[in-house]
């Protein structure tokens, strides 16, 4: 076990190394300036050009810019192109807004894909599986940003709410709990929107697998006995459909921390995703590699953590 | 004994199951039905900008008078801020909708069978060293990935199909690595080697033929995904250019209209989650009809 974990940590280590080097390659091997003006601006003078590219490393070769601005990130002395401010308080400010839109959205995924995918599965074949089956893959398909849209125009337009960023402005004002209460439905929205599509694929891996486990032997050994229905149900068969969970508690990490961009920009909700998107749109070169850094770290420990957590909840597994 | 052809005793094809499974699935034919109509439509209307004809209309004719009109007779869907009617636009975006789906899927495939046959059949270090790969594509952010790539190589159709393709091959490689690490074990591959086949004659003819139908069903499955990324793209901006009509870009150009022209959403948005349901629905039944018997429980 702590070999399996030591020589997944190595790999981890090295995966790293490699998609920093391809993130840090694709952003500045391509055509496009990060300069805060105009290529071609005749009014920026060829010293206030060379002042610049210095300041940023951009005036060396590339092997040596990408050995500096990794050096930099790992002393945290990283600063954005943009603003020059650094770039871990940059993301760090945006990271409480994100975090708490995915844990809203990773619960609603959750608390109704699971039973959804249990429901459906007791009924296989039959026509509440059909019903949800058929809307499962509705939802699937539903373009995330053409969904949102929709929310929005039917809750401005008949409603008249205001939807947009983390709060209304003055709301403060109105005393506590209206503010709080405005947090709330500013998040509730846009996780709501952002959910739909993942409680459709949450309730289709339960159901697979809940499915499998209920045609195994011990499934009949259990009803042959006279066990009620929904014991059998919940305690033998969802007991052995947790490998999709555990994939999922894998995947958590990333999806956490990782902003969406588009439903982040339909909302004007200040976070990663949105920072990712005006990162990429200013070629803000710094930005962009420490969330590919980042994003890439937590996927793999993500896959670690998934990985022995297979260990720990099902004793047919062994790591080596 | 040998029964006449016209008894009811017949000896089944091992593909006659298959088929009678999928055709009863009614679900399945109704997908596969839409699926017919999409491509009809898309290769009607693509060979008619082929040719350059105006019919029924020009998509790309703007008419300031009659901008941003509710559907009506003369108008099935409305028209656009530039005055141009929306059905004849969608039925324009049709075919660049398929061909995102299908080419990327294409592009994705190739590379995907290719890598997991030779990680497959290979294994050792090749093996490894091509899953590492495949590991370190999916520590990125897909989305992102795809946005970054795509907004510095500059937004154009075929850029948007290339990058979607080029990013997309990790699971069909994975998928028919495992494949081929079971087939090739198997006897008949055992018995084509000991014939002294040329690897590329076992890989080629005997191994990948049996390893293609859990691959086409991901293909299927696949096509709405890049769908969905085309026109999230295009929403953003950075997908297909205009005037080029795509069902995204008709939603991007009315999210400016939002309040005001429900019309521009709508319809479009429709025609995206139709085309990728139907994609989805016929994939599932594809994959329902191909289960052998122990996997349907």
């Amino acid at each position: 076990m702590i070999a399996f974990i030591i020589r997944r940590l190595l790999i981890s280590f090295g995966l790293l190394f490699v998609v920093s080097l391809i993130s840090f390659f694709i952003i500045t091997l391509t055509p496009g300036s990060p300069y805060p003006w105009g290529d071609l601006n005749p009014r920026i003078s060829q010293t206030t050009k060379d002042a610049y590219k210095k300041k940023f490393h951009l005036d060396e070769p590339l092997h040596r810019q990408y050995v500096l601005i990794m050096g930099d990130l790992f002393t945290g002395k990283l600063v954005s192109n943009k603003d020059e401010r650094p770039v871990l308080p940059k993301i760090a400010e945006r990271l409480p807004a994100t975090l708490l839109l995915n844990l809203a959205s990773i619960l609603l995924v959750y608390g109704f894909g699971i039973p959804l995918g249990i429901y459906a599965a007791s009924k296989l074949g039959r026509a509440p599986d059909t019903a949800i089956t058929l809307a499962a893959f509705t939802f699937i398909a539903l373009p995330g940003f053409w969904l949102a849209y929709l929310v929005v125009i039917g809750l401005v337009k008949y409603a008249e709410v205001p939807l947009l960023g983390l709060s209304t402005f003055g709301a403060a004002f109105s005393g506590p709990v209206q503010a709080v209460l405005d947090r709330v439905w500013h998040l509730a929205v846009p996780a709501v929107v952002m959910a739909v599509g993942g409680i459709a694929v949450q309730s289709r891996f339960i159901r697979a697998t809940m499915a499998e486990s209920l045609g195994e032997d011990y499934i009949r050994t259990a009803r042959a006995k006279g066990l009620p229905d929904t014991l059998v149900l919940y305690k033998h068969a969802l007991r052995n459909s947790v490998r999709p969970l555990v994939t999922g508690i894998g995947f958590l990490l990333p999806a956490l921390l990782g902003g969406s961009v588009i439903i982040e920009s339909i909302f004007a909700y200040p976070g990663m995703g949105r920072l990712g998107y005006e990162a990429v749109m200013e070629r803000d070169y710094p930005i962009l590699v420490t969330l590919n850094f980042v994003v890439a770290a937590l996927v793999l420990a993500g896959n670690l953590l998934a990985d022995v957590l297979y260990a720990a909840v099902d004793p047919r597994v062994r790591l080596q | 004994m040998t029964a006449p052809r016209s008894s009811a005793v017949r000896v089944s094809k091992p593909g006659d199951r298959f088929k009678r499974r999928l055709f009863s699935n009614r679900i399945g034919m109704g997908a596969f039905a839409v699926l017919a109509l999409l491509g009809i439509v898309a290769v009607l209307f693509y060979a008619l900008r082929l040719g350059a004809v105006s019919f029924p209309t020009n998509p790309d004719a703007t008419v300031l008078a009659d901008k941003l009109l509710a559907p009506s007779a003369a108008h099935w869907l409305g028209t656009d801020h530039l005055g141009r009617d929306v059905f004849t636009r969608m039925l324009h975006g049709t075919y660049v909708s398929l061909a995102v789906g299908f080419i990327a899927v294409l592009v994705s495939m190739t590379i995907g069978i290719v890598v997991g046959a030779i990680a497959g059949y290979t294994g050792g270090w090749a093996d490894n060293i091509l899953m590492r790969v495949v590991d370190a594509i999916l520590c990125f952010p897909t989305f992102f990935l795809i946005l970054t790539v795509v907004a510095v190589l500059g937004p154009s159709l075929i850029n948007v199909i290339v990058v979607i393709g080029l990013v997309g091959w990790t699971g069909t490689a994975r998928l028919v690595r495992a494949e081929f690490l079971t087939l090739r074990e198997s006897e008949y591959v055992r018995a084509a080697r000991t014939l002294g086949q040329s690897h590329v004659k076992i890989i080629f003819r005997h191994i990948l033929p049996n390893a293609m139908p859990p691959v086409f069903v991901a293909a299927v499955l696949g096509v709405p995904d890049a769908i969905l990324t085309e026109a999230g793209l295009s929403f953003l901006g950075i997908g297909v250019q205009p005037p080029q009509a795509t069902w995204g870009n008709i939603i991007a150009d009315g999210k400016t209209y939002i309040l005001d022209a429900w019309w521009l959403i709508l319809f479009p948005g429709l025609a995206i989650l139709v085309t990728a349901l139907a994609f989805y629905l016929a994939g599932e039944a594809l994959r329902e009809a191909g289960q052998t018997k122990t996997e349907r429980k």
